[in-house]
């Protein structure tokens, strides 16, 4: 049974070249072509189908510009695909970023609050999640400081521990891991994947081929906008680094 | 969007908390401020049009008071409400959420510094200036969500025609001002010569300060026409905020 589900999905971008655009532009603009609003349009994801079967994880890899991010957003409901269909059987966490919705003026009690909120989740919800959050997190002498006082690994841990307690039928990754430190890695890793032993879906975006090798069940290498291969991470890992060899002789020529 | 609003409503209460923790969090005098504000204004006010400009209405305080503190609220949600998604693109970019507890948060945030100062207010000069509330004054809880129905109704407007036309933060702030001047607030609508008045009458802000002067100064019903002016401008406003707002919003993301 799958938990989620992207049939024929494209993503278009409206890109302005010159995006100052007051009165003084656009009166311009009437006489002269050079100040007349120029835009193209930019296909970020084309005809995309992907299908993430429960309790599996799925690496999604590809260069820089190749989609990655724009899929997992439109997968979190947070970007509108321009053609396609998501189907999503269950709650669906997007962490794009560590501590969402995290203000540095209140504290990490105020903040968890806030960000489950964000998520959906109601008050006793949260009261219910909250001691095993800050124990993951490690924070319990720090709750009732302002955030703005935190290391960043303290204001990390504490991201990570709200966004994989959520308890959201499919985790949505997004290179977050990159910016921490190896054992903040390897504790973030072994929480995904008690997360996954749960039945839960992950889908992790990353540059990092051997994290995705040793993590994914499946990877899915996207290349402009469009998937490239899809099978296990292994093959796949290879081709993107086939594939990077070969822009890189294209560059060299 | 309402179902979207309840199963969130622990956001809209999150995010209304962060707004008067952050207002008032290391200022010495605190919460003291929402009063301290609406206090200097009454002062000013009332030296200005009753001791200068001579305005004959008795008991000058109390009638500016009932109506001066909710477009007080008013003029705040509006102004809060046309940054309230354009300044928060950084929740919009990262998380799926009803974009509406936004804009919903900032108007409530105002009410409740509404219904703090009113709170306090209304009993000390209603009773000081010798005055009193005469039994009209229940009506002033539907008066209050009918105002703040309103409001909402314009928050979400704003908000949502923020993301297409930044100048639009900037028109708010002027036209409060106007309105504010042409709303019967620091004078009595019967000061208005006739033809005017017929016009100004049109106003939503006319028709609720209206309304608010009837049952809380004047103790009062009001008047048929000010009930009807109040209930369609309501109408009217949720409808178009609501019907623009969702029209717009899954494009937030990429605007803002």
């Amino acid at each position: 049974m799958s938990a989620l589900e992207l049939a024929g999905i494209s993503k278009r971008f409206v890109i302005r070249d010159n995006p100052i655009q007051d009165l003084k532009v656009r009166v311009l603009g009437v006489f002269h072509a050079r100040h007349r609003e120029r835009r193209h349009t930019l296909w970020a994801l084309r005809d995309v189908d992907l299908r993430l079967q429960r309790g599996e994880s799925l690496g999604l890899i590809g260069p820089n510009g190749s989609g990655k991010s724009t899929l997992l957003r439109i997968m979190g409901g947070i970007l509108v695909p321009t053609a396609g269909r998501v189907a999503v059987a269950g709650t669906i966490a997007p962490m794009l970023e560590l501590g969402v919705g995290f203000h540095p003026e209140l504290t990490g009690r105020e903040n968890v609050y806030l960000s489950t909120s964000l998520f959906g989740l109601g008050t006793r919800q949260t009261d219910a999640l909250y001691d095993r959050i800050v124990a993951f997190a490690e924070l319990e002498a720090f709750m009732e400081a302002p955030v703005k006082t935190f290391s960043s690994g303290m204001a990390m841990r504490l991201g990570f521990a709200v966004a994989t307690h959520l308890d959201a039928d499919v985790l949505l990754v997004d290179e977050v891991l990159a910016v921490g430190d190896r054992a903040f890695q390897e504790k973030c890793l072994a929480r995904m994947s008690e997360v996954r032993g749960r039945g839960r879906s992950i889908v992790l975006v990353s540059h990092d081929v051997e994290l995705v090798q040793r993590f994914c069940d499946r990877a899915c290498l996207l290349v402009e906008g469009r998937v490239a291969a899809e099978g296990a991470p292994g093959e796949v890992a290879a081709r993107y680094c086939e594939q990077g060899r070969a822009a890189e002789r294209a560059h060299a020529v | 969007m309402v179902r979207d609003l309840l199963r969130y409503r622990a956001l809209v209460r999150n995010l209304v908390l962060k707004e008067l923790t952050l207002k008032y969090r290391d200022s010495v005098l605190g919460v003291a401020w929402s009063l301290g504000h609406p206090a200097l204004l009454l002062l000013v006010y009332t030296v200005a049009f009753r001791h200068v400009l001579r305005v004959p209405v008795p008991h000058y305080p109390f009638f500016l008071l009932v109506t001066l503190l909710p477009w007080n609220f008013f003029a705040a949600a509006a102004v809060a409400s046309t940054g309230a998604i354009v300044h928060n693109g950084g929740l919009l970019r990262k998380a799926a959420f009803p974009h509406a507890a936004l804009p919903v948060a900032s108007v409530l945030f105002a009410f409740a510094q509404l219904l703090l100062a009113l709170g306090v207010f209304l009993p000390v000069v209603a009773l000081g200036s010798g005055a009193g509330l005469r039994w009209t004054a229940v009506l002033l809880l539907p008066v209050l969500l009918l105002h703040l129905l309103f409001t909402i109704g314009i928050a979400l407007l704003l908000a949502a025609v923020t993301t297409a036309w930044r100048d639009v933060a900037h028109f708010t702030e002027v036209a409060l001002v106007l309105v504010f001047w042409l709303t019967p607030i620091v004078y009595p609508a019967d000061m208005v010569p006739g033809p005017l008045r017929a016009v100004l009458a049109l106003s939503p802000p006319a028709a609720f300060a209206t309304a608010y002067q009837d049952v809380l100064f004047w103790g009062r019903l009001p008047e048929w026409t000010t009930a009807g002016a109040a209930i369609a401008s309501t109408a009217l406003a949720v409808t178009l905020g609501h019907a623009v707002f969702r029209a717009m919003s899954p494009a937030f993301a990429e605007h803002v």
